[in-house]
């Protein structure tokens, strides 16, 4: 049987290259996909932690039925938001172009102190 | 003492006595306009100022009953009465009752006001009756009276020390009372504000007498435990304070000093004294009756009083008794040099004011406090006099103050003009009029004191006593100086010295006059309703139109019959007040059994010795010899009129004379080191600790915090990808702050 | 070694590649194919787990909807590789890999090193089948469920809204 660390390791591999990708991409579309791969990492491990329950060998949690559902109805609702936040995401980065064609992250910094 | 079973009603008639002016104020405030208005203005002043009188003369006459019925009744020494009325503040370890203490220290002090007060009221309603605001001078008059008897008549330090501030509330509304000239009411404020620093001494005395009882009520000298509950609550009243201090001031002889200087401070401030005087010539600005009844008879004579009072610690404390004597033979010589330089008839007066007020204090600081009462009883007479003799001459030249237009007044104002010589021969000391009584006795006092000879190695008694004479060749110099200028002949270049000044010249002379405002000088673009306007017109008509200018065609007239009364009853006074006082020793039993307990004298004050014999047996002769000087001395220099180094040119005064007219720089000076040195030094503290140390903290701040800010500036720098930089590592802390159980 | 254990190696091993292409492609055409492949991975690697509803709905909502949208905005947009200005590798790539190494050998040292060798029950079979969460979805979660769609209502009506925005 595949041991869940085997997954957080997939889980925790794409998370970090996600990250990496963040800071040191300066387009904002694939800084937007690396944030997408990040949430898959993260829905990634609460799959994998909704079939293998560690926590219950310590004894202390009897887990009922629909506890076990939890994860994966998480991940479902993550899978809502983020449809919902590229869907709004994506059409800030078209004004962001429209106005500005050659758009570089670090050039967005109208906020700054 | 004796037993109070017969005497009820002194109970309320000393209260009436009191309550008597206030009424009166109260009348003159709520009523006054109002009297005006129904009656009309001629009508109704009359009764005002009636009532005003009224009022005053029934305190007087209230004071001759009490003297009549219990002090020519019975020996002086047991004639001591405590009146209680009501608690006004009541403490566990403190009762502050309202009691009247009458004995005959305070009598005399109640005579003394009433009957000189009720004299100047009545003057006052002839003086005063063109003034615009008639009530409010009574007003204030009256509630003077007041408090001036709570002052006197107080069983506690702490009621005095109401009616001394009272007195002096009144003394600033009164040298203020033409407020609307910017000099009077400097004036006024100057004198408030020095009478501040004496108020000070007194308060820091009163605390000190109530910090000395109540830290050493858990033993007494004799080594016996006072227990709280024999400590009367009522510890800021006379008999108690009179009971305990003796024994404590004994085993504390530095606590007497100390308590005694600073009761001296407040009285030097109230009394004019050597640095403090310098309210009291500004205070002429006021109205004569007030300078006659306030600057110059009652309330600076309560310093005098203060020290009688509470002459017991004094007595405690030959250094504080020398510094007293000191202090005032100072002043007495210094304020009659300065007289020499004044032209203006009021400051002459005020000088030799604060000159005799030293006079009082050289009798006090020897010892000799009931000497320092009788010179206040027959000063106030002769003082009085004098002022409202001067009064009258400033009447009659249409508000014209400087003696060098006047002269010549014989021919016009005879009676003022004998009223005001009696009165000059009183305070020069002419023999057997009051004045000559009185400083005979103060430097009797002086030469033969009880006191120490040798006082840090100067015999002070002496000293004070040879001053004391010299100051009175100084007193009849300047004063006949100022009768032979007022009254004396007047000729230069064969005429009238204000038959010189060219008509219709008012600048110079309004400038002079008291109480003259000149609309000119202010602006009124603000004045809407016209109100400062209306006020000014009434009140300069009463100089411009009814009292004409002084100009080259003034005649002066004799002053009305009710101010003359006044004047001839005053100078009755002063001839034979002093004689009468002083015979079969008078005042001095009467004044010298005033307190309600006897204690044993310091040693210290027993029996010293003074080499003085010879000056004794023949003080009458130097004393008459020094008036006679002085006489001398002004009768050949002002008896051809006025001389020519002392005329308008003041360039060709003398420079001692100049310089005296300046108050020897006193005033100057005054200012120059703590009006400008304190200015300095508070720019200086402006400087180091307001700009370095509290700007420097709070711009610290203010710094401090936009240091921090550049430095947060960094983080913020508007690059996204730098921020998740930092994101990432905030979260990898917080991870690893839960993995290491740190939530739990 | 049994053909589950062959099938997750090979899955994570292109999901990884995949995520790996992601970031360092030059083109975002490039990114956005790589990121596909990572997600039906995830989809299949779901399909291990036995959450076969998650393993569909990745693939539908993922690869369907929303990386259709990112190739429709890329190409939309014309968007080209980074100019010479944006360069992948520059000086952020050291603090870059520096947190990552950092989380990488936290977490490792901290969560997954003590998981190995642990034993721990295992869901039932079709614990992820479509019943189950629809069941669960439908009663429990009903409430968010509805919450959910009104997310999506406003998500629409915002990119719609900023899509059309005058420039």
């Amino acid at each position: 049987m595949i041991p869940l660390s085997a997954y957080l390791s997939v889980s925790l591999f794409l998370f970090l290259t996600g990250l990496v990708g963040i800071i040191i991409r300066q387009s904002p579309v694939v800084m937007f996909m690396c944030i997408e791969m990040m949430l898959n990492a993260v829905n990634l491990s609460f799959v994998s932690f909704a079939r293998y329950a560690p926590w219950v060998a310590s004894g202390d949690i009897t887990q009922t039925a629909s506890q076990w559902m939890t994860g994966e109805i998480t991940v479902l609702f993550v899978m809502a938001v983020a449809a919902a936040e590229v869907a709004v995401g994506l059409g800030m980065i078209m004004s962001i172009y429209k106005n500005e064609p050659d758009v570089n992250v670090d050039a967005l910094s109208n906020l700054k102190g | 003492m004796i037993s109070l079973e017969n005497y009820n009603w002194l109970h309320s008639v000393i209260i009436l006595m009191v309550l008597m002016p206030f009424l009166g104020a109260l009348f003159q405030a709520l009523y006054g306009k109002l009297t005006e208005c129904l009656l009309g203005v001629k009508s109704g002043r009359w009764l005002l100022g009636s009532l005003a009188f009224t009022f005053v003369g029934t305190s007087f006459g209230l004071a001759l009953l009490v003297v009549k019925d219990i002090f020519l009744k019975h020996p002086a020494d047991v004639c001591c009465f405590r009146f209680t009325y009501f608690d006004w503040i009541n403490l566990e370890v403190l009762r502050v009752p309202v009691e009247m203490f009458l004995d005959p220290l305070s009598i005399t002090m109640v005579l003394l006001i009433t009957g000189v007060g009720s004299l100047i009221h009545l003057y006052s309603t002839a003086y005063m009756s063109d003034d615009a605001e008639y009530s409010r001078f009574f007003t204030y008059l009256n509630m003077f009276i007041g408090f001036m008897l709570i002052l006197v008549l107080s069983n506690n330090l702490l009621l005095l020390f109401v009616g001394w501030e009272g007195v002096g509330l009144c003394s600033y509304l009164l040298i203020g009372f033409w407020y609307k000239n910017l000099e009077n009411a400097k004036a006024a404020n100057k004198a408030f504000i020095v009478n501040r620093i004496g108020d000070l001494g007194l308060l820091l005395g009163i605390f000190s007498i109530a910090f000395l009882l109540h830290s050493t009520y858990g033993i007494n000298s004799a080594g016996n435990v006072i227990t709280p509950q024999i400590l009367d609550p009522r510890w800021l009243s006379y008999d108690i304070i009179f009971g305990l201090l003796p024994s404590i001031l004994t085993s504390y002889p530095d606590y007497a000093t100390a308590i005694a200087l600073l009761l001296f401070v407040g009285a030097m401030g109230k009394s004019a004294q050597f640095p403090l005087y310098v309210w009291l010539p500004d205070a002429m600005a006021g109205p004569t009756p007030v300078s006659a009844l306030i600057h110059a008879a009652t309330m600076v004579t309560s310093g005098i009083f203060l020290l009688n009072r509470m002459h017991m610690v004094f007595e405690f404390s030959p250094y504080a008794s020398a510094i007293v004597s000191v202090v005032g033979a100072i002043t007495a010589v210094w304020a009659a040099l300065i007289a020499f330089g004044q032209t203006d008839i009021k400051k002459v007066l005020a000088y030799s004011t604060v000159s005799q007020l030293g006079y009082m204090f050289m009798a006090c600081g020897v010892g000799a406090y009931w000497v320092g009462m009788f010179h206040v009883l027959t000063h106030a007479f002769f003082k009085a006099l004098l002022f409202l003799g001067s009064g009258a001459v400033i009447y009659a030249m249409a508000h014209e103050q400087d003696m060098r237009r006047y002269g010549n007044l014989w021919r016009y104002l005879p009676v003022t003009g004998i009223c005001m010589m009696i009165g000059t021969f009183a305070i020069a000391g002419i023999p057997l009029l009051s004045g000559f009584w009185s400083k005979e006795a103060i430097l009797h006092a002086a030469f033969e004191s009880s006191y120490p000879a040798n006082l840090l190695g100067v015999d002070v008694a002496t000293l004070v006593g040879w001053t004391g004479v010299f100051v009175a060749i100084l007193t009849s110099a300047y004063m006949f100086r100022m009768h032979l200028l007022t009254f004396g002949i007047p000729f230069v270049n064969g005429a009238e010295r204000w038959r010189l000044i060219p008509a219709h010249d008012h600048h110079h002379h309004h400038s002079e006059s008291e109480g003259a405002v000149e609309s000119e000088k202010y602006d009124f673009s603000d004045d809407t309703f016209n109100f400062y306007r209306r006020e000014l017109c009434s009140h300069g008509c009463h100089h411009s139109d009814e009292h004409h200018a002084l100009d080259k065609n003034h005649e002066p007239k004799e002053v009305p019959y009710s101010m003359q009364v006044v004047l001839v009853i005053l100078a009755i006074l002063s001839i034979f007040g002093g004689f009468f006082l002083h015979q079969h020793h008078f005042l001095e039993h009467f004044l010298s059994s005033s307190s309600a307990v006897s204690w044993v004298k310091p040693e210290i004050l027993v029996d010293s010795y003074h080499d003085n014999h010879g000056v004794l047996e023949s003080l009458l002769y130097i004393s008459i010899l020094a008036v006679t000087i002085g006489m001398s001395y002004a009768l050949i220099v002002y008896s051809r009129g006025l001389p020519e180094k002392e005329g308008y040119n003041e360039e060709k005064w003398s420079r001692f004379r100049l310089f005296a007219k300046d108050g020897f720089m006193f005033d100057s000076s005054l200012s120059r080191i703590f009006g400008r040195g304190g200015y300095k030094l508070s720019e200086g503290f402006w400087y180091v600790f307001d700009n370095f140390l509290i700007d420097g903290i709070v711009n610290m701040f203010g710094k401090l915090s936009s240091i921090c800010g550049e430095m947060t500036r960094f983080f913020q720098n508007g690059n996204i990808r730098f921020y998740i930089f930092m994101m990432s590592l905030a979260i990898l802390v917080i991870i690893f702050y839960i993995l290491k159980g740190g939530l739990n | 070694m049994q053909g589950r254990e062959i099938l997750f190696i090979v899955l994570s091993l292109v999901a990884c590649f995949a995520g790996l292409g992601v970031v360092l492609a030059k083109h975002p055409i490039k990114s956005a194919l790589s990121l596909v492949v990572n997600m039906f991975s995830i989809a299949f690697l779901y399909f291990t787990l036995e959450a076969n509803m998650l393993g569909i709905t990745q693939i539908m909502v993922y690869v369907g909807a929303i990386m259709v949208l990112f190739l429709f905005v890329v190409m939309l947009l014309n968007i080209g590789s980074d100019r010479s200005g944006m360069k992948i590798l520059d000086l952020k790539l050291v603090p870059a890999i520096l947190i990552a190494l950092l989380m990488f050998s936290l977490i490792s040292f901290q969560v997954l090193y003590p998981l190995f060798g642990m034993q721990y029950p295992v869901a039932d079979e079709g614990f992820g089948s479509p019943e189950a969460i629809g069941k669960s979805l439908f009663s429990q979660y009903v409430l968010p469920f509805e919450v959910a769609s009104v997310l999506l209502l406003v998500g629409i009506v915002g990119a719609i809204l900023l899509a059309r925005r005058k420039a």
